[in-house]
């Protein structure tokens, strides 16, 4: 998906990593969660922090800041879990996403809407639907699916595989 | 003749059976009428393919013998399709489509108000079908055999109780007394079928003894309370008689006299027990021991609930079970009397709901077992083999959902096993093996998952066949190296058969395909061990996706795990002196034993200190007595198996995860994944992490394998699909 399929009025919700703002398709957002206490998974790739007790099911939680080449998510007060719905392999899953803030829910017109440029953003481009203006802030609208599509997992499977482990759940 | 009140097992499966194939129908029509749109659409056909061949498998299965003979045909049909020899027209899909109501009016028949079957329109599709697919006449000579029999059939007496009337030749009077035992309907037999096959020897009178049947409040829907005295005159013998009731000889008292016979010890004979009956059913009470099961009132309804309501109902109760843990840790903090009385009573409600409403979805595999005895009997007479079946852990439990999806596979497996795996009698006897054959069914749990393992004692699979017919089929090129268990992975591939001819049972190559998709669907697993000559075990492992287990609690660092209580033997202590007395080997001694372990907190990279004294639990694996090192074992759990989904499949040594009732997550420990895992790792020696202290010259280094003394159970490859 990119830039030119935006062509309506939507809602989004941003969100803070670091100093940089994300958002998301509201559409997307099941849910903001506070941090509760997340069980890691052994052996597995650091990005993939665990999962969660989300009501009696158990669903798994990401660490976005990992995902985009950050430092490992710092559990603060204001630490939350955005859930949101993703299609992986054709089939809709519920996956939590480590993010340092969660911001608020604006309206973005397709003109406030430019493509992902090419270089200079600290994300691969291709994670990215587009950049939203809103004032003299920059917002990066996250393709959540294409973040969390298997493909994409896989690579950064590969990448982190080396030191991918369990840090203790201490 | 006395029919039972309510249908029995058998009669349930038909209509289980009837159900499924209505499914199958639909969806075969809908894909008939796609393939219209595109003709050339082969995974189309393939899937028309494949209903059909279910329908003809599961049919003959369930005794639906003329609906599995009329869907061959239509099946051979879409098997030239399927090759490229037959091309779809407009005519094949019109007659296919007429044919589909037929084998739907073959599958009413019997049932009641159902239309009769139009046999002249059966006859007329089926010659234009094979006309069109240009099935030679073998099979029409096949035909005319069965078109007689089926004649023969008609000619038999009508189902009443016919006076014995002495025949030609050889014909003997026979007086037989069959009482079903308590448990034969559970069985899947049914009385009425043994009396209608008694009935095809000859000339048979039967009179149904009513005396047992409680009054109606008190009758268990599954049990025969009536027996018969039959009188029969035929030629057939008492082999013959006796083969009748061969599956029901250990659920049922059989006796069989020659007319002049003296009668049986009458203590033994149901007949004097009419009185003991009478009395029993006055009081109320048992009389004798033998009848006491009669007499006790058991519940026997059931009812039918949509899974996801089920799905739900466990949902909120584990959501239940989180609120009551905060309750008790509120309420005692608040140190108030009554609170804390009202906080225990929810606690004590909560923990037998919670108990109640993870066995609701349970059920034992043991039926889905026992209805194939029937079809190991049935292809046993029609192959000419000698077959036992035998089954193991049939209590098993699993999530009914899992147990319903898993009949066809392991019909699949069954017949494959039957048909190729098993040679003929005169070859069995060549090679020195017992002429009767064995196929065995096993169940059991490991870890997480149920391994469900089909078992044969027969020629094996040759690698070498399945890699030819491989190239052949040009699945792999000439050069493609593979390890035996990648070869045993193309067996599942669509369209595979190293069978030279296609019979009635298999050899199409649809079965294994139906197989690992419907494994697969049920996120499980099949792997295929075989040795030439010695027979092949194929085991689909399927995850418990809703089950529950007894697990034990045991906590590494600030994360628990959970592993399932069943194979845990014991907990010893490990201090830093033993781990030091080991040379930094993970050996540990138990009572003279040498036992390997692992440490969780090295398998899991785990970075925070240790305590002075760790605990082994010592568990039970198919690779023999292994040890885990935790920090501590924090006691027993009833858990409800979460899935950890898709995202976390590639996760192995973790089954799944469980809510425990802090509200957080705890995860599910497979210990046979963990130990492979911990020997591969072994086995890559990388970084030593597992060597000596000393960084270890590799003799000092554990061989969990070896240690492990059942691993070396000779080389076996296992595919994974």
């Amino acid at each position: 998906m990119s830039v030119c399929e935006i062509t309506e009025t939507r809602q989004y919700l941003t969100f803070k990593l670091g100093n940089e703002v994300f958002a998301t398709d509201v559409a997307k957002v099941r849910e903001v969660l506070d941090l509760t206490p997340i069980t890691a998974i052994p052996r597995t790739p650091d990005f993939m922090a665990g999962v969660i007790n989300l009501r009696g099911s158990v669903v798994p939680v990401v660490d976005f800041r990992l995902c985009f080449g950050m430092s490992k998510t710092e559990n603060t007060r204001n630490t939350c879990i955005v859930v949101v719905e993703v299609v992986l392999e054709n089939e809709s899953i519920v996956i939590g996403a480590l993010a340092d803030s969660v911001e608020e829910v604006i309206d973005l017109e397709p003109e406030q809407i430019e493509p992902a440029p090419r270089i200079g953003a600290h994300i691969r481009t291709d994670f990215i639907r587009g950049m939203g203006k809103r004032d003299t802030q920059f917002i990066m609208i996250l393709d959540i699916d294409r973040v969390f599509s298997a493909e994409e997992l896989a690579a950064v499977r590969t990448q982190q595989s080396g030191n991918a482990l369990l840090e203790a759940a201490a | 003749m006395a029919q039972p009140l309510v249908p029995s097992n058998a009669e349930q499966f038909k209509q289980s059976f009837r159900e499924e194939a209505r499914e199958i129908l639909t969806e075969l029509e809908s894909a008939l009428l796609a393939l219209n749109e595109n003709p050339n659409d082969s995974e189309l056909v393939s899937r028309i393919f494949r209903g059909l061949h279910t329908i003809k498998g599961s049919g003959s299965m369930f005794g639906f013998e003329k609906l599995a003979s009329f869907t061959h045909n239509l099946e051979t049909a879409f098997d030239e399709v399927r090759t490229g020899r037959l091309e779809i027209s407009a005519e094949l899909i019109d007659l296919t489509l007429a044919a589909l109501d037929q084998i739907r009016a073959l599958l009413e028949e019997g049932a009641a108000g159902a239309a009769p079957v139009d046999p002249a329109a059966c006859a007329a599709i089926l010659s234009s079908v094979r006309k069109l697919a240009g099935i030679e006449e073998r099979d029409d000579a096949a035909k005319k055999g069965a078109a007689k029999k089926d004649a023969a059939k008609k000619n038999q007496p009508a189902p009443v109780a016919v006076a014995a009337a002495a025949g030609a030749g050889a014909v003997e009077n026979w007086h037989i007394r069959f009482v079903p035992g308590p448990d034969l309907m559970r069985c899947g037999a049914n009385p009425s079928l043994l009396l209608q096959e008694l009935r095809q020897l000859g000339e048979l009178s039967a009179r149904a003894i009513l005396d047992a049947v409680p009054p109606l409040s008190e009758i268990d829907p599954e049990r025969c309370y009536i027996w018969w005295e039959i009188d029969l005159a035929t030629g057939a013998g008492r082999e013959a008689i006796r083969d009748v009731f061969i599956f029901v000889e250990d659920a049922c008292e059989l006796s069989i006299a020659a007319a002049g016979d003296p009668a049986p010890a009458a203590q033994n004979s149901p007949a004097s027990d009419a009185e003991k009956t009478a009395r029993a059913l006055e009081d109320g009470r048992s009389a004798s021991p033998g009848r006491r099961s009669y007499d006790k009132p058991e519940p026997a309804s059931s009812l039918r609930v949509p899974a996801a309501k089920l799905d739900q109902f466990v949902d909120l109760v584990g959501e239940l079970v989180t609120v009551q843990a905060r309750l008790s840790e509120l309420s005692s903090q608040r140190d108030d009397a009554e609170v804390t009385a009202v906080s225990e009573e929810v606690e004590r409600l909560t923990s037998a709901l919670r108990e109640s409403s993870m066995n609701i979805r349970m059920m034992p595999i043991r039926s889905t077992f026992e209805k194939f005895r029937r079809l190991v009997h049935d292809l046993a007479r029609d192959l000419e083999k000698n077959v036992e079946l035998t089954i193991e852990g049939a209590d098993t439990e699993l999530d009914k959902t899992v147990i319903e999806q898993l009949g066809d596979p392991l019909m699949h497996l069954i017949r494959n096993s039957m048909d190729h795996g098993i040679e003929p009698a005169d070859v069995r006897a060549a090679s020195g093996k017992l002429l009767t054959a064995t196929i065995h069914l096993a169940a059991r749990h490991s870890g997480a998952s149920v391994l469900v393992t089909v078992t044969d004692d027969g020629r094996g699979i040759d690698a070498d066949a399945v890699r030819r017919r491989a190239i052949e089929r040009g699945l792999i090129s000439v050069e493609t190296q593979l390890t035996e268990s990648q070869v045993f992975a193309l067996l599942f591939e669509p369209g595979f058969s190293t069978a030279k001819q296609v019979t009635d049972v298999s050899g199409r190559g649809v079965g294994m395909d139906v197989v690992r998709q419907r494994v697969e669907s049920l996120r499980g697993a099949v792997e295929v061990q075989s040795q030439p000559g010695q027979g092949t075990s194929v085991t689909l492992r399927l995850p418990l996706t809703m089950a529950i287990i007894d697990g034990l609690l045991v906590g590494v660092g600030d994360a628990c795990f959970v592993l399932p209580l069943s194979i845990t033997l014991e907990c010893i202590e490990l201090t830093r002196q033993d781990i030091a007395r080991a040379n930094g080997k993970h050996i540990a001694n138990v009572r003279g034993e040498l036992v390997p372990y692992i440490r969780l907190r090295e398998h899991f990279r785990v970075r925070s200190r240790a305590p002075e004294i760790e605990q082994i639990m010592l568990v039970e694996t198919g690779e023999g007595r292994f040890g885990f090192v935790v920090d501590q074992v924090l006691g027993n759990c009833q858990t409800v198996i979460k899935s950890l989904g898709r995202f976390y499949r590639q996760v192995q040594v973790v089954s799944g995860a469980t809510i425990l009732g802090n509200g957080t997550v705890a995860l599910i420990l497979d210990p046979e994944r963990l130990i492979q895992d911990a020997m591969r790792e072994e086995t890559r020696g990388r970084g030593g992490r597992m060597l000596t202290a000393q960084g270890g010259p590799p003799e000092n280094s554990v061989d969990f394998r070896a240690l492990a003394g059942r691993g070396s159970a000779g080389p076996s490859a296992s595919a994974q699909v």
